[in-house]
């Protein structure tokens, strides 16, 4: 168990995320207290269309790193438990079920716990995930829509030089023509649902908003990986990204992306280093380490080594804009949300996309968090790895939880980490 | 529990032969004959597409005696130590009784085996990997996953065609659908003989007959069934508390064995080295790719893909048809998506008078939990409900 030494952050933007989400979540429980439908979706769910027609929700990823964070996890974890449910399955999916069970949320919840969702959605990405969708669907009286998953037959290679403006040789048309007319089924089920009119225009606004922000993403990417010293430290980076990208498509994402830039590139240009004596650059691989995010700086000061990489912003630098849009939204978004998948999880395309990451901000070694329980978030860790060490990256591989702190021993972390650090860092340097 | 009926049925026999040996034999001899071997992973592998083209499908069994130590290599912790076995047979040394590989996307874990297998190929040519086909099929029932699944079987029988090298006609095809079809109705005269109010099959040797099918000539398996279907009418009736046994593939008798030697009697599983994978004939009169697809979609929905709801109605209804007296489920560890059905099933099945258990997280082989026999035993004891033969 992690003792209550917390991150330091250092962004306004960080704070200023970590706020805003904190103010979007109480006017979330005023919509739902003034009676509007309120859907909660997994992840890899198409948001855009619940932003276009304004229909509130909640990711369930983003909250269950929330829940984790207020150190929750074990004790929806009980609920299960008591429920007749195992205690050591897909911890990041299934806290809100167990969440779905406490007779007590409203008070002792997170920011007064979840409201009650009149809609669960989620696609079929892992064997678990419908499962798990329609059992907290149930318990909290929610009606269930599931899309399904398929899979790339044709793998062309270095995803990131499509994703943006190539995006049709990226996808085999048929997986894109079935995407489509899934969104279509999901838009009608809202119509109905909710009452509210879908309407094209508005989504296409919301694609542009979502090209920007991710455009700055992209360039705040560039920025840290070019800086000498980097600016700031995935402590700060990986929480205030990630709490807007689950704004995205809204006025106010877009403008935190430019802000956060704008904040990180004054301080590069004022040569201000995060971690003054910077010498080693490592990357993070996996999931946040939401119950622990103390833990990336543990290595700052005897070794200065900085966290400088994770997937959070740079997956919002290269997987999400979609250039023409205009003349096809929903193919557009289809061109998004299916790959999301295969660009974190798929060899080939995860381990090159992590190779070429690596490279351009100068990593010097790789700590990479592999789930202990989650065949979703499976990726060939093998592949990345040896690819890694190919390119002369060493990599430290460990197997971890992202929400469940029960088995999670920051000390025996750190001594690892550290050692790692300097046999494999330091030592190959010197070699 | 094999008796010495079965034993000394000859149908029995060969059928026992061919299990014990896991097709090594058989592949060899369609090899020998000129033709091609197809190594199967899934149980949703359409396969009249290999036996229209005269490819032998083959699945690939776990082998309990593998070290894993060339799958520990690829494969993260959680893999299923089943499926680490039977991906190690194929990336391990040796001559393989294959010529090609088919993966269906049967659960989670053989979407990823076949994503390793994939990027072995092209990450380290020299590795023992086939040409391997994928079949994605969509299991939610709806008419667009529908035209989706066609397209890929359509796809899957060009496949066939290459690996055959001839053209695979409808006339080919109907007569597969025609084999397979005689080898189901064939497996469904054994399962009226477990389902019967006095079974004359047991859960072990119904596993062998189904199992042989794995790794023979269908229509030669389709024969023996028969055969032994015939002869099995007059075997002795067993006694004890029926089951039903819902979860992980059983490519051994060990988990059967120590179900029914505690006394119960399998009378049903949807299990897919049992019953579930011969369920549901293909339709003949249809144009094929849709039979085939109407086939694989329409089958008792599986544990690892259907939602709770799904799978709680399939499971109660199949256990009250077979008059369980009580339901096992067994899941492997690592294999998880199960446990997410069973609180809804357990109480679904009790509201019916059917009690059920939950075995989850068995090491492969099972043999390696030294406490499972004693549990399921107890389990066995619950069921009999203090009565000599339950």
């Amino acid at each position: 168990m992690a003792e209550e030494r917390r991150a330091v952050k250092t962004l306004k933007a960080a704070q200023e995320s970590g706020a805003y989400q904190k103010e979007w979540f109480r006017s979330l429980h005023d919509r739902v207290k003034a009676g509007e439908d309120f859907a909660y979706l997994n992840a890899d769910v198409p948001m855009e269309i619940f932003r276009a027609m304004d229909v509130p929700f909640c990711v369930n990823q983003w909250w269950a790193a929330i829940c984790s964070a207020k150190r929750m996890t074990p004790r929806y974890v009980n609920f299960l438990r008591e429920a007749g449910y195992r205690d050591d399955l897909c911890s990041y999916c299934s806290a809100v079920l167990g969440e779905s069970l406490d007779p007590e949320d409203a008070e002792l919840g997170p920011w007064g716990g979840l409201p009650r969702p009149t809609m669960a959605v989620t696609r079929l990405t892992c064997d678990c995930q419908g499962k798990i969708f329609q059992l907290l669907a149930r318990n909290y009286g929610a009606e269930l829509f599931t899309m399904e998953n398929t899979l790339p037959r044709t793998v062309p290679e270095n995803w990131w030089d499509l994703a943006t403006d190539r995006w049709e040789e990226l996808y085999d048309a048929d997986r894109l023509d079935l995407a489509v007319e899934e969104l279509k089924d999901l838009i009608s089920w809202l119509e109905r649902k909710t009452g509210r009119v879908f309407d094209y225009d508005r989504l296409i606004q919301v694609m542009a908003l979502i090209n920007e922000q991710e455009g700055w993403y992209r360039r705040t990417r560039d920025l840290i990986a070019a800086a000498p010293m980097a600016p700031v430290t995935v402590v700060d980076t990986i929480n205030a990204t990630m709490q807007a990208q689950w704004q995205r498509g809204t006025e106010w994402a877009a403008g935190h992306a430019r802000r956060m830039y704008e904040e990180i590139k004054a301080l590069a240009d004022a040569g201000h280093a995060a971690v003054p004596n910077e010498k080693y650059r490592l990357m993070w691989l996996g999931r946040g380490l939401w119950h622990d995010f103390a833990f990336y700086q543990n290595f700052e000061e005897k070794y200065g080594a900085a966290f400088v990489w994770s997937m959070y912003l740079a997956m919002g630098a290269d997987a999400y804009i979609r250039e023409g849009y205009e003349r096809d939204p929903l193919r557009a978004l289809a061109a998004r949300y299916i790959g999301m998948e295969d660009f974190l999880h798929m060899p080939p395309w995860n381990s090159g996309w992590f190779v070429r990451e690596a490279k351009n901000n100068r990593i010097d070694g790789v700590v990479y968090m592999a789930p202990a329980n989650c065949m979703q978030a499976v990726e060939g860790s093998g592949f990345i790895v040896k690819a890694l060490e190919r390119a002369g990256i060493p990599v430290l591989l460990f197997r971890g939880d992202p929400v469940d702190d029960r088995k999670w021993n920051r000390e025996n972390m750190t001594e690892l980490v550290g050692r790692f650090i300097e046999e494999r860092i330091i030592g190959g340097k010197e070699a | 529990m094999l008796r010495d009926c079965a034993l000394e049925n000859q149908a029995f026999r060969e059928l026992y032969r061919v299990w014990l040996d896991r097709g090594n034999g058989e592949a060899a001899a369609h090899r020998a004959r000129g033709g091609r071997v197809v190594g199967c992973l899934g149980a949703d592998v359409p396969e009249e597409y290999l036996l229209a083209g005269d490819l032998l499908p083959l699945r690939i069994a776990p082998d309990p005696r593998s070290d894993l130590a060339h799958a520990d290599r690829y494969l993260e912790a959680c893999f299923d130590p089943m499926v680490r076995s039977q991906f190690d047979r194929i990336v391990g040394p040796g001559e393989k009784p294959w010529d090609f590989l088919a993966v269906s996307n049967s659960t989670d874990v053989l979407v990823r085996t076949y994503l390793y297998l994939r990027e072995l190929r092209r990450t380290e040519p020299e590795a023992p990997v086939p040409d391997t086909a994928f079949i994605d099929w969509l299991f939610t029932p709806s008419e667009r996953f529908r035209r989706y699944n066609e397209a890929r079987a359509a796809e899957f029988r060009k496949k066939a065609e290459e690996w055959a090298g001839r053209p695979i006609t409808d006339a080919d095809l109907r007569e597969a659908v025609h084999v397979l079809n005689g080898e189901r109705s064939a497996m469904g005269r054994i399962y009226a003989l477990r389902q019967a109010e006095g079974p004359r099959v047991s859960g072990t040797e119904a596993l062998v007959i189904a199992g042989a099918g794995f790794y023979m000539d269908r229509a030669r398996h389709r024969d023996l069934v028969n055969a032994l279907a015939a002869e099995a009418e007059a075997w002795p009736v067993l006694k004890g508390p029926r089951l039903y046994f819902s979860g992980t593939e059983q490519y051994d008798l060990t988990v059967y064995s120590y179900l029914e030697e505690a006394g119960a009697v399998i009378v049903g599983e949807d299990q897919d080295c049992g019953m579930r994978y011969y369920c549901r004939l293909t339709d003949p009169e249809s144009p094929p790719e849709e039979a085939v697809v109407e086939r694989y979609m329409r089958r008792i929905p599986s544990p690892k893909k259907a939602t709770v709801t799904r799978r709680v109605e399939a499971l109660v209804c199949e256990a009250q048809e077979s008059r369980a007296r009580g339901v096992a489920v067994c899941m492997d560890q690592f294999e998880e998506a199960a446990s997410w059905d069973f609180p809804e099933e357990k109480r679904a099945l009790e509201a019916e008078g059917i009690r059920a258990a939950e075995f989850c997280k068995l090491p492969y082989p099972a043999e390696k939990d030294e406490t499972l026999r004693g549990r399921m035993a107890a389990f066995v004891e619950e069921l009999k409900g203090g009565t000599a033969d339950g």
